[in-house]
């Protein structure tokens, strides 16, 4: 009987104790390691790009009606040592094109980071990124003039990888 | 007797789970603490009267238990890019809505206050928010890095 009594009251603090560790927030915030490099970036994302960019020769004009639709499915190669290559097919307010590009990225401790494009005839393009999901996912937005453009990027895995 | 305590602790377990099932279900600022990504699109006015541009921000927030919400990024307006910071303290319901005032500061000066509205989801995990302030339509969506209820 007291043996029984015993096991009773060790479990309901066991499973308080459970109910406790699985309810705190803090508890799992601590497992949130936040150092990133530039070797977070490596391998093929595959990325979408969608805004607006306008196309007035004023960069004071600066109306709705100046912008153009942008739109782009890009597959990005990161060396995970700053440098990066890839291919895009772009849509400029309904024409079509292929684009290749290099560039270099960096990264903050704090996982955002930039990125250059160097995509020859279509210009030089600047992004801001911040790394998530411990880097399968990329969120950015162009810092050019003139550009307002977002998308994101998520590592491929093939393979099972 | 030992019929007894096996009921009493039945119960006991029984009234936990019930607890815990309404718990979740309601929201409170120790709901949206932790580390968020901020995606925001949409069309903002840069003044008063001024015609709406084209808008997109990117940017992280950190967000204590006591809803106090910090963050800082880029955003995008008709082209130019600046750099923004944000504090605020939410105000939440139980239902997961709430709202939000923010100060700002864009390229370090003073900005004008943001109003949020926001819906909460996932466990917190996502925040829908809506600028409510006259002449924008600025939609932004908030996730939690690391998510704390991902299903694996």
């Amino acid at each position: 009987m007291t043996t029984n009594l015993k096991h009773a009251a060790a479990l309901v603090l066991v499973l308080a104790g459970l109910g406790a560790l699985t309810g705190s927030k803090a508890f799992k915030l601590h497992a949130n390691p936040q150092a990133c490099t530039t070797a977070i970036l490596q391998g093929g994302y595959g990325a979408g790009t969608t805004g607006l960019i306008n196309i007035s020769s004023n960069p004071n004009d600066i109306k709705i009606k100046t912008f153009v639709p942008f739109a782009e499915a890009v597959y990005f190669l990161f060396d995970g040592r700053g440098n990066l290559s890839g291919t895009s097919t772009a849509d400029f307010g309904g024409f079509v094109s292929p684009v290749t590009f290099t560039g270099t990225y960096t990264v903050n401790t704090n996982c955002t980071g930039n990125l250059t494009v160097d995509a020859g005839a279509n210009g030089i393009v600047h992004r801001d990124l911040v790394i998530v999901d411990a880097g399968r996912e990329v969120e950015f937005v162009s810092t050019d003039q003139g550009v307002v453009i977002g998308g994101y990027m998520k590592k491929q895995r093939i393979g099972g990888e | 007797m030992k019929t007894t305590i096996n009921h009493t602790l039945w119960t006991f377990l029984m009234l936990a789970l019930a607890a815990n099932s309404i718990q979740a279900q309601q929201c409170s600022t120790r709901t949206t603490a932790g580390r968020y990504l901020v995606r925001c699109d949409g069309f903002l006015t840069p003044g008063p009267n001024a015609p709406q541009l084209p808008a997109k921000t990117l940017a992280t927030a950190t967000a204590d238990k006591n809803g106090n919400f910090n963050g800082s990024g880029t955003v995008s307006l008709g082209g130019v890019t600046v750099t923004q910071t944000l504090t605020g303290t939410e105000q939440i319901n139980p239902d997961c809505t709430g709202t939000v005032t923010y100060s700002q500061t864009i390229n370090g000066q003073p900005g004008p206050p943001i109003n949020i509205i926001f819906v909460v989801s996932e466990g917190g995990d996502q925040i829908d928010g809506l600028v409510t302030d006259a002449g924008n339509t600025f939609a932004c969506k908030l996730t939690r890095n690391p998510r704390r209820n991902a299903k694996e």
